[in-house]
């Protein structure tokens, strides 16, 4: 995830991992990746105007970089459609359970994920007409309330767990959101 | 001229003036200040306590001043400041006060002397005013609000419902009250919670009117149709672990009559029942239900919880709704209840679906 730097063209290399996983079904059963799937990861990288992503897994490593920037699209849309459909509990698609690499590392550092604690429905403002907590761009800090996860008449105000700027909001206002979704990607403002 | 002064919850130190009229039994509050009021002076409470365990004889005012250690004038302004709330206490010249009638306030004392030992209501904070129960009772850190505390006020300037809208909190006439749990639950284990509350205020008030109210998904409580409570649950948790969940528990009690605009859709006890109803009953009532259905369900799981409340409502099945969602409007007819609380729907048209978060109405 090279581009994460590129100026409001960041992706949380977790989204895209989710993705590949989830598109990426008929896994050979050594975790790697047959052509299909390359083919499909690529036509998915495409589709979300992704320009470089790097996936190692299991002594395999793929790299795809796609053509110059001016290729890939100005105004790439930075929301994805939601996830929800497969529970990130299911075992078929857990993460593989490789020693810590220098790139996952580095992936998980920059970019903070905020995912759901519940299954609900997310709300970006307080209120049908107020302004949303916070939107793409903003510098939060630890404990500011980014969002609503409303189940039952339970509503659940979650906070920032890092300061730093929110690269992106996965989710629209009035979605529903399953268990463990992404919610938030929040750059931290200081890296340790 | 008195100043009323208060110790402030948390951060915030706050005054409130009163202007008490020369010669005369009013009290003003004034209205240029807007801030919301500290937490009742524990005296104030102690005040209450005294002249309600002597009631009707005659205290003197130089005795309840040094037990419970202001001046007499500062006495005397307590005084006129709880009869402005309603409080039947007749001063006698040069001799004392006396109680008339026990007062309907939820002063912690008072509710606390219903509550025996239980964890629910160990500590309670009132207010005379606030803008929200909700907003302090999730302000209280760990040390300052743990499990059970309950906030209460007597009028709420900002009290609030689902998604920001407002809640009709009268003087005096209604409970307005937050609990404040920290219960050893993961967050997406919590929303059985209100459900739990609901059958609680359900049974405070078959309990104490006599009612027995229907309960409409998830928790707004019904009396010939209309509501005449409601419930905000606010969370703060971890992905997986709560740090605190407040249960917003608003009840009509002694609404004479509700404002035009809520008419066709609200109700008070009072005008259900034709009898003014003890507030201090309802809410003591409310607090012993509360702590004994939150036991049940952490010691026995979602099950019995849902299987009182589908016995309690006629929304959990075959009942014609309408579902209003942020996403969506449609109608649908309940098919009861799903292991975690959320409503089962068929959609007109439509297969089965689960509603896990929306608003739904009758529709007849």
């Amino acid at each position: 995830m090279r581009d994460r730097r590129e100026g409001g063209r960041d992706f949380s290399s977790e989204g895209v991992m989710d993705m590949a996983r989830k598109r990426s079904k008929r896994e050979t059963p050594e975790g790697g990746l047959g052509l299909k799937e390359i083919k499909e990861l690529i036509d998915l990288l495409k589709d979300r105007q992704v320009a470089e992503f790097e996936l190692e897994k299991r002594g395999t490593k793929i790299r795809i970089l796609r053509a110059s920037p001016a290729e890939r699209g100005a105004n790439a849309p930075l929301s994805l459609p939601p996830l929800a459909s497969i529970p990130e509990s299911d075992a078929r698609f857990a993460p593989p359970p490789a020693a810590p690499r220098a790139e996952t590392v580095e992936a998980s550092e920059d970019l903070y994920i905020i995912k759901s604690p519940m299954v609900g429905t997310f709300y970006g403002s307080p209120a049908p007409n107020a302004p949303a907590f916070v939107k793409q761009g903003d510098v939060v800090r630890v404990g500011q309330p980014l969002c609503i996860i409303e189940a039952m008449k339970l509503m659940n105000e979650i906070e920032s767990e890092v300061a730093g700027e929110v690269v992106r909001i996965y989710v629209e206002n009035g979605q529903p959101v399953e268990y463990g979704e992404s919610l938030f990607a929040i750059k931290p403002s200081h890296k340790k | 001229m008195g100043v009323w002064e208060e110790r402030a919850c948390g951060h915030r130190t706050l005054r409130n003036s009163f202007r008490l009229g020369r010669g005369k039994d009013s009290v003003t509050v004034d209205s240029a200040h807007r801030e919301p009021n500290g937490p009742t002076d524990h005296r104030v409470d102690r005040l209450i306590h005294l002249l309600a365990e002597n009631a009707m004889v005659i205290v003197p005012g130089p005795k309840i001043a040094s037990e419970i250690g202001v001046s007499r004038l500062r006495v005397w302004q307590w005084v006129e400041k709880l009869r402005a709330l309603g409080v039947d206490i007749q001063g006698i010249p040069a001799t004392g006060y006396l109680l008339r009638t026990l007062p309907d306030i939820l002063v912690p004392s008072l509710v606390r002397a219903e509550l025996g030992g239980q964890e629910i209501g160990r500590k309670i904070l009132h207010y005379f005013k606030t803008e929200s129960t909700n907003d302090l009772a999730l302000g209280l850190s760990p040390r300052d609000g743990p499990h059970g505390t309950v906030v209460l006020a007597e009028e709420q300037t900002a009290g609030r419902g689902r998604l920001g809208r407002k809640w009709h909190s009268e003087k005096s006439s209604g409970i307005y009250s937050s609990t404040l749990l920290r219960p050893p639950l993961p967050p997406s284990a919590a929303a059985v919670l209100t459900l739990a509350a609901a059958l609680a205020v359900r049974e405070a008030i078959r309990q104490t009117a006599g009612l027995a109210p229907d309960i409409r998904w998830p928790n707004d409580l019904l009396v010939n149709g209309k509501k005449v409570s409601g419930i905000l649950t606010e969370m703060k948790a971890e992905v997986d672990r709560i740090h605190a969940v407040v249960l917003g528990i608003g009840v009509n009690v002694n609404h004479k009559a509700l404002p035009a605009e809520l008419r066709s859709i609200a109700t008070s006890l009072r005008i259900e029942c034709g009898r003014p109803i003890s507030r201090l009953q309802v809410l003591a009532a409310l607090l012993k239900e509360l702590e004994r259905h939150y036991r049940l369900l952490l010691d026995r799981g979602n099950a019995p919880i849902i299987e009182r409340w589908t016995a309690a409502s006629s929304y959990a099945t075959g009942k014609r709704i309408h579902v209003r969602k942020a996403s969506e409007e449609f109608n649908a007819v309940t098919a009861g209840l799903d292991g975690g609380g959320a409503l089962r729907i068929r959609r007109d048209g439509g297969g089965e679906e689960l509603l896990v978060a929306g608003e739904i109405i009758e529709v007849k």
